[in-house]
């Protein structure tokens, strides 16, 4: 009898074992074409770029590009002293010290413009659906369209629409290259991209503002806070998640952009930053060893900023 | 200290009406409550005061200052909200300090303040946490105490004890009344629960569909309800109402209400004459109908048959749903009773306290 029940037992194990083994197969089945995908067009990729940057690889290798020489650190080294580091001057920067401020100073720019925004578009006025969409228009119109309508704005022919205005009022006597003078190239491409993407900025604050519990505000109001200090002491610390994440967010793409800058001054003048100037190794000096370095730097810093905005500023914001 | 005066105060929301042609005098240093059904205006009435909601028409008087156009910051008012609306992000301490602070108060007469307030709420040992680290009825108590510390001249309290369960509540009534006691100073409340209102009140202002109803001590709103809503809203389980006329009988003036006919007792009988013939509506407590077994002496007893549908029993006292004739009515008799469900027996109304009604207007005939 109890011969029988243990038998029974196995038995019911074993199909137990064969049914889970299935769903384990059906599981591998349904996530290959996924995995598959991620491997051929991300991890591998990744991990060959590892190791072309310690080769050199350029035109002539590309067919045969496994045999291309190792040359250790070269890349890196030539990367770092010529171009990435490079300091020549207080408007000559390396370019990764461009993509550095590039991508803070117009994070934080896009972050205040956005904050603003949403401030206003909060309080209710007549039009106000109207008014949200047409502050979203910078965010979802095609990059290349409003590159070049910035581009025509700027250009440096008398017929460029700020040389004509300002030439017309009589403030300058000559038209100017905007976007070819060293500093303000830079501070032109870093107030392009607040304007881009300030309305990605103001959604996600938007969003925040509308959660808000009213009544602290009426508590406010009957505590003596003006408006001033209801945004102070009520409004931003609400908002310091949202900020914080709207900020990272930015700062990650903005490091990684590459089409704003291109698009507006080709990375010329000062302007050229890390993504552009990957761009260049690779494609321009078909020097593929290089440019697989300089992305490698640009991850490394990426990856730096990461971990001492998690570590401090995402803890400190935890904490409270 | 100061008294607070409503005149002729109308509120419009669009087209609808929230509050309309209101008119009271609160009194300094009384505890004046606004109770009345969700959605009757009472709240309005309060944030009109407190200076959140515009006013459209009438005045707002603080002592004998109008302060339809002050702010809020200005009137020399403090509120307690339902939802506390403490600051998230600051700690207790900070939440009582901060109007005091954004009133330029020296720092060591907002901390003895800060202090002193907390420790007559007993949570000076919570002044360093966040809100979101309190349980409610913590919270509720930062919340009043948010609003002591500023000393002002009237307390405004939307629904405080709202969030809270009710042996918190009890608790929290009571520290609220001896609050007011020792503080002093007017305290205006709204609140949508009765038993609160009677409670903590020394007057009662019922209000319905933005319209008062009846302004009074809380012991003159139980005994004389001027109309059929005060009478029903006011005192659990609620007042039964039949609808009735008064009939002449035998030389004795009756109630009929065609389901049962009880005598008007002599005294009444002046006041009720006039109305002999008319549609009325009777009233009558649950606290008047008792099992006639157990009924106290000396009252002007009329008996009326019914059937026991539903019997609660209270500890102290027992729920009798009693019907008659297809209509139920509710009693609240002694725990001896031998009512059962189902057991056919008289109830024995108790109709020196009875009240009628007038059924057109629904205003109270006495």
């Amino acid at each position: 009898m109890t011969v029988s029940v243990q038998e029974a037992r196995s038995v019911g194990r074993r199909r137990w074992r064969s049914f889970e083994a299935q769903e384990a197969r059906l599981a591998w089945i349904l996530i290959l074409p996924t995995a598959l995908i991620v491997f051929g067009v991300v991890l591998f990729p990744a991990i060959f770029s590892i190791w072309i940057s310690f080769r050199d690889v350029g035109l002539k290798e590309l067919g045969n590009v496994f045999q291309a020489e190792f040359v250790g650190l070269e890349n890196y080294r030539e990367v770092l002293d010529d171009f990435a580091f490079k300091f020549q001057g207080i408007k000559n920067w390396g370019a990764a010290v461009t993509s550095i401020v590039y991508s803070f100073v117009s994070s934080s720019l896009t972050l205040l413009v956005g904050l603003i925004a949403a401030l206003v578009l909060n309080r209710p006025f007549r039009a106000r659906g109207a008014a949200r969409a047409v502050f979203l228009f910078p965010y979802v119109a095609p990059i290349v369209s409003v590159a070049f309508v910035w581009r025509w704005i700027l250009d440096p022919r008398p017929s460029g629409v700020l040389n004509d205005v300002l030439m017309r009022l009589g403030a300058i006597d000559l038209p100017q290259a905007y976007l070819a003078e060293r500093g303000l190239a830079l501070l032109l491409v870093v107030v392009f991209t607040a304007w881009r993407y300030f309305p990605f900025a103001m959604l996600m604050i938007l969003a925040r503002l509308q959660a808000l519990d009213k009544t602290l505000y009426e508590a406010a109001d009957v505590d003596g806070a003006g408006a001033l200090a209801k945004f102070w002491y009520v409004t931003l610390p609400e908002l310091r998640y949202v900020l914080g994440a709207v900020f990272l967010l930015r700062l990650i793409w903005t490091f990684n952009k590459f089409d704003d800058i291109w698009l507006l001054t080709g990375g010329g003048f000062g302007t050229n930053v890390l993504p552009v100037l990957t761009y260049q190794f690779s494609f321009k000096m078909n020097d593929f060893g290089k440019g697989a370095a300089n992305a490698m730097i640009l991850l490394l810093i990426l990856v730096m900023f990461l971990v001492l905005y998690v570590g401090i500023v995402m803890r400190q914001v935890e904490e409270e | 200290m100061a008294s607070v005066t409503y005149e002729n105060v109308t509120k419009l929301f669009g087209d609808v009406v929230a509050v309309s042609d209101l008119s009271i005098k609160v009194e300094d240093q009384e505890f004046l409550v606004f109770v009345g059904p969700s959605g009757c205006g009472k709240s309005t009435c309060l944030r009109m005061l407190a200076g959140l909601e515009e006013i459209t028409e009438g005045r707002i008087m603080i002592s004998d200052r109008v302060v339809n156009d002050v702010p809020p910051k200005d009137r020399d008012i403090a509120m307690v909200f339902q939802s506390y609306a403490l600051y998230p992000h600051m700690s207790v301490y900070d939440n009582m300090a901060f109007g005091l602070k954004l009133r330029k108060t020296p720092k060591d007469e907002v901390d003895k303040r800060v202090q002193v307030a907390a420790k007559d709420l007993g949570i000076t040992e919570l002044l360093e946490r966040k809100p979101k680290q309190l349980s409610g009825g913590q919270r509720q108590r930062v919340a009043v105490g948010r609003a002591i510390v500023r000393d002002p001249a009237v307390f405004l309290m939307d629904e405080p004890l709202s969030n809270l369960d009710a042996k918190l509540r009890v608790e929290a009534r009571a520290m609220i009344g001896r609050l007011h006691h020792r503080l002093q100073t007017t305290f205006i409340y709204v609140t949508h629960d009765q038993t609160e209102a009677m409670t903590m009140g020394t007057r009662i202002t019922v209000i319905k569909d933005g319209i008062l109803q009846q302004v009074a001590s809380p012991q003159v709103l139980y005994d004389t309800p001027d109309n059929v809503f005060v009478a029903g809203f006011i005192g659990s389980p609620s007042m039964n109402f039949f609808d009735a006329t008064l009939v002449q009988e035998n030389g004795k003036l009756m109630v009929d209400a065609g389901i049962f006919r009880v005598p008007v007792p002599q005294h009444k009988v002046p006041v009720c004459q006039p109305h002999a013939g008319k549609p009325i509506i009777f009233g009558i407590r649950p606290e008047d109908i008792h099992d006639p077994d157990y009924r106290p002496a000396n009252i002007s007893e009329a008996r009326v048959d019914t059937e026991v549908e539903v019997t609660e029993l209270m500890g102290n006292e027992v729920f009798v749903y009693f019907n008659t004739g297809g209509k139920s009515y509710i009693a609240r008799v002694d725990p001896r009773t031998s009512a059962r469900v189902g057991v056919q027996m008289p109830a024995a109304f108790n109709m020196d306290n009875m009240h009628i009604f007038d059924r057109q207007t629904e205003q109270a005939i006495r």
